[in-house]
């Protein structure tokens, strides 16, 4: 009872960390993997860049694509995606890098978010664009605002996926091309995530470690 | 007056040099229209190449060519493949399709008066030769009228950034695709010409106004 207070701020103060946590969780979900291609090519007009989602290599240009794939520990349902749109998308250069499509082509698009039995999630892309990471980097940002329908009207988060394209690929070099050309790559974990992911892995192999140790030096 | 009668000499080297190439029967593909060749993986270290537009397992490529078959100038191509197999990587850069994969190809040139050409694949190879240029390198043995011939195709596929080699070794699955492209150096032959032309049209401006004045 003396350390009452104590007790109470840090009972506070968790409480605060997991809400915070959770309104996190709510606004920012990421793309983890897709099984199939996001694909870049030369639009119609100098500078400009049309994308597919869910391309696949020998399989016509326009029409429907569904791109599945995962989301990163924390995204509602079981994690598995899926979204589907009537491509291409046609991309406008801010000409710093960054891409962005036409709402008005977003509005057939369809997001759902698999619960295993259902649908945890059904929504549809209001913003998209994607961005070159760094220079000589041939990883590419994709970036989203879903708006949920239906029993989800008021729900709206931020979209997130790292694409990595051919070693030397660029998006830039696709959209300012003199002929068409294109490039595709799969969504992977970004490389923040994966870093973490290897600190985690580090640091219980070297727990592993020192629990191996210390029992070895007891048994001597 | 020198400095012509040399220009119009390399002129006409040039354009012999070209017929003697021409009668080589070796075929040069200069475009393939809004037809992408495609090198994709799956991030296995094996590269997989789609040529064209794909329907039921069978992809078709067409564009233009030029050269002469039999005296007729060729002006187009039409390739039908099934779908490849991984390529088979012979290093360098150099990567070719398997015969197996070859077998039921066709291969068909067109000129003024219609198919000039028809015959198979028995050899297709693509290797870079820049960061994003591949040539591409063919031999088809020709069937029916054409029975009995062979000729030598090649062509230049325009890729942006990244190369065949790179779609191969990528850990991640990752594709590139262009159309095929006049080569720089038929380019160049076309421009020393228009050249030659430009000099040779000089000339005779500069001689008719010479004549006028006196």
């Amino acid at each position: 009872m003396k350390h009452s207070w104590l007790v109470t701020v840090t009972l506070v103060g968790c409480a605060w960390m997991l809400s915070t946590t959770a309104a996190r969780a709510q606004t920012t979900i990421e793309m983890s993997n897709s099984a199939q291609f996001i694909d870049f090519y030369t639009g119609s007009t100098p500078g400009t860049l049309d994308v597919i989602l869910g391309w696949e290599p020998g399989v016509n240009f326009t029409g429907n694509h569904t791109l599945n794939g995962s989301l990163q520990a924390g995204a509602p349902g079981n994690g598995a995606f899926s979204l589907t749109s009537f491509d291409p998308l046609s991309l406008t250069g801010n000409g710093a890098g960054t891409f962005s499509a036409n709402s008005g082509e977003l509005a057939s698009s369809v997001f759902d978010i698999s619960s295993g039995s259902g649908t945890a999630f059904q929504g549809m892309l209001t913003a998209l664009s994607f961005s070159q990471a760094l220079s000589g980097s041939n990883v590419v940002t994709m970036q989203a605002m879903v708006q949920g329908t239906g029993s989800f009207a008021s729900t709206v988060f931020k979209l997130l996926g790292s694409i990595v394209l051919a070693p030397g690929g660029n998006i830039n070099g696709v959209a300012n091309s003199n002929t068409t050309v294109d490039e595709a790559g799969i969504i992977v974990p970004e490389p923040a995530t994966a870093l973490l992911w290897l600190t985690g892995l580090g640091f219980l192999a070297g727990c592993a470690y020192l629990r191996r140790r210390s029992a070895f030096e007891v048994t001597l | 007056m020198t400095f012509y009668r040399s220009l119009l000499g390399l002129a006409a080297a040039c354009g012999l040099l070209a017929l003697g190439a021409g009668a080589q029967t070796t075929i040069t593909l200069t475009s393939s229209g809004s037809n992408l060749v495609t090198f994709s993986s799956t991030g296995n270290g094996t590269v997989d190449a789609t040529l064209g537009n794909c329907s039921n397992s069978q992809c078709t490529l067409t564009g233009g060519a030029e050269g002469t078959f039999n005296g007729s100038a060729v002006s187009g191509y039409t390739i039908n493949l099934g779908q490849l197999t991984p390529l088979t990587n012979n290093g360098g850069g150099s990567f070719s399709v398997s015969a197996a994969d070859l077998a039921g190809s066709s291969f068909d040139l067109s000129g003024a008066s219609g198919t000039v050409f028809s015959g198979a694949f028995t050899a297709l190879n693509f290797t870079d030769t820049a960061n994003d240029t591949v040539a591409i390198n063919a031999t088809v043995q020709g069937s029916g009228s054409s029975s009995g011939t062979t000729i030598n195709i090649k062509g230049s596929i325009q890729l942006d950034g990244a190369n065949v080699e790179a779609v191969a070794n990528s850990p991640y699955p990752v594709a590139v695709s262009g159309g095929i492209v006049p080569e720089p150096t038929t380019l160049l032959l076309f421009g020393t010409g228009l050249l030659c032309l430009g000099g040779l049209m000089r000339r005779r401006l500069g001689a008719m106004a010479d004549g006028e004045s006196v």
